[in-house]
């Protein structure tokens, strides 16, 4: 029931805005926050108000984003493919990204390059995936999660060969990328706009999503289009994991593990579990961000190894607690 | 009048004809039951009947309107159909799945409305699951979760009722006093019910009309008091069967 849990999203809402508070707070070196104001007031440049709006901010802005779309598209893929262990990586997204990221740090591209290179890739794999899944016109969730895994795999194939003949210099920076990574530049307000769209179509078709998890044939005699609602999943998912893969690379987790931890807090009704899988998938990458750069300093850890260090035991707690009886 | 109709309907399974230029007509306050042997696309052609299978030829109308000119949500208005089984990945409340039988009166925007949760509460009582509305659905035995699909389809209202094997799971008191209750309802409410069942003795007890799927695409229908012999029973199962009478009732079982 929409109202029954409905409250669990400003809850989640403010949880977003204490985690970007903290992720601004909390870092090397201790904020004078006099100075910030100043800066924000005044214009006057400091070392201080760069420390928090043009690094920390940019970089929490960039993880509620990442996290966000992450978590959107996880629960549309599960959907989608009727099956839990869904991600939105497991079509092959993020491999097609990787493939093309990969081959631009090869080549020596600056940050744009490699960007542009991984989103080509990206919707390279998903129209690759769509048209070989469609085949003759009929496409069951079987056909398409094959497709998809069987083409991730190639793109997996393809990572291992890039990494085996890439010159030691490039390494790291492969590998940074592969494991996600957070940059410093400010979102353009295109990703803000692509994440809103997403989460505009998911809430706009949530209620024919609900029809869907309990069968697609019930939902066709429900009076749902179906082929047209799938294809819609497809792509809206599959155009956010591809913004969120280009803007950080593959951040493993995120998108398995949220919507599965908000349908076990807040209930399967999908027009609770996707606007709570935004937020709270914003707050698990602002807070791994944050314990990234903090937990080593002055060393960075890669997000996508905090984000499975802190998802893991979070699921498996909830996972537990769910299983003991209810009144 | 509103009722379903075929004309010269002719549905295939890949090698299998289910029937070839059947026609029927499902009045308003008729019960219907369609029997016949495993594998022969009763199931198909109830979902034929739903516009969810694309006959080889032919068509099916509503109120003379062909299923394939009707807006979806205009037809999810009139016909409902039971599956015979369910397919849940994510577990929704009994109040949640029920309510999904409401959407085609819903619209997009809007959430399901008061008016909706009572005809929901109401319907969870008729079926015996009062005091089930927060359970989770992957907490429910077999027979409760039929209960859920029952009551999820007597809330869509529509005109027809496709019920694939809904006495499934059902212990005799709810095969009986319930899924039979329900079915004298529909049928008071001049709505047409048409059912697949593997119960013979229910087929004849619930139903006017039994439709023969023999699977080479023959087909025969009729009246109940016609259609029920042990003969034709017989001939359609390839199966002898004896007929026995207790309490003013035909009973029928293989020999």
């Amino acid at each position: 029931m929409p109202a029954r849990r409905a409250y669990f999203l400003p809850l989640l809402f403010l949880g977003v805005l204490v985690a970007a508070g903290f992720s601004l707070a909390i870092g090397t070196i201790e904020v004078d926050w006099q100075q910030v104001y100043q800066g924000l007031v005044a214009g006057r440049p400091s070392l201080h108000y760069e420390v928090v709006m043009g690094i920390r901010l940019p970089r929490a802005v960039n993880a509620f984003l990442v996290g966000g779309m992450l978590a959107v598209a996880g629960a549309l893929m599960q959907v989608l493919l009727r099956n839990p262990l869904a991600d939105p990586y497991v079509l092959g997204v993020s491999g097609g990204a990787s493939v093309g990221a990969l081959l631009a740090i090869m080549l020596g591209w600056a940050e744009a390059g490699i960007s542009g290179a991984a989103a080509v890739g990206a919707l390279f794999s998903l129209l690759v995936v769509f048209s070989l899944a469609r085949g003759a016109g009929h496409w069951s969730s079987t056909r398409l999660l094959l497709t998809g895994v069987v083409m991730a795999s190639g793109w997996g194939a393809m990572v291992s060969f890039l990494l085996a003949v890439s010159p030691e210099a490039h390494l790291r920076g492969m590998l940074f990328w592969l494991m996600g990574d957070l940059t410093e530049r400010l979102p353009g307000g295109f990703r803000v706009g692509l994440l809103a769209l997403g989460l505009g179509v998911s809430v706009y078709v949530a209620r024919s999503l609900n029809l869907l998890a309990t069968g697609e044939q019930r939902a066709a005699s429900l009076g749902v289009n179906t082929v047209l609602l799938r294809s819609i999943l497809y792509f809206t998912a599959g155009v956010l994991t591809a913004s969120a893969v280009t803007l950080a690379g593959a951040i493993g987790f995120v998108g398995l593990v949220v919507p599965h931890i908000v349908r076990l807090v807040i209930g399967a009704d999908h027009r609770l579990v996707l606007p709570g899988s935004l937020l709270a998938g914003g707050i698990l990458l602002i807070v791994s961000e944050l314990v990234a750069r903090t937990i080593m300093a002055p060393n960075e850890l890669p997000v996508g190894i905090v984000t499975a260090f802190i998802g893991v035991p979070t699921f498996l707690f909830l996972l537990r607690r769910s299983a003991t009886p209810r009144s | 009048m509103t009722e379903l109709s075929t004309h010269d309907l002719r549905i295939e399974i890949g090698d299998v004809v289910v029937c070839r230029d059947l026609c029927a007509t499902f009045m308003p306050g008729q019960v219907w039951t369609i029997l016949g042997p495993n594998g022969v696309g009763k199931s198909t052609l109830l979902r034929t009947l739903a516009g969810l299978y694309q006959p080889i030829a032919g068509r099916v109308a509503f109120d003379g309107q062909s299923l394939v000119d009707m807006p979806r949500r205009e037809r999810a208005r009139q016909i409902g159909i039971l599956f015979q089984d369910h397919a849940d990945v994510f577990p929704l409340t009994v109040t949640e799945t029920v309510l999904t039988g409401r959407h085609p009166w819903c619209s997009p925007l809007q959430g399901e409305s008061a008016v909706d949760l009572e005809r929901v509460d109401q319907v969870l009582d008729e079926v015996g699951l009062d005091g089930f509305q927060d359970r989770n659905l992957f907490s429910l035995s077999g027979g409760e979760r039929r209960r859920v699909d029952l009551a999820a389809l007597a809330v869509q209202d529509s005109a027809v009722l496709l019920l694939d094997e809904p006495s499934n799971h059902l212990d005799p008191r709810h095969q009986v006093t319930l899924l039979g209750g329900m079915i004298d309802k529909w049928r008071h409410a001049r709505r047409a019910v048409v059912m697949v069942l593997h119960d013979i003795n229910l087929a004849v007890r619930f139903s006017d009309y039994l439709i023969f799927l023999y699977g080479d695409g023959k087909a025969s229908q009729g009246l109940v008091t016609e259609m029920a012999t042990a003969a034709h029973f017989s001939g359609l199962y390839d199966q002898p069967m004896g007929r026995y009478q207790a309490n003013d009732r035909d009973l029928f079982f293989p020999l």
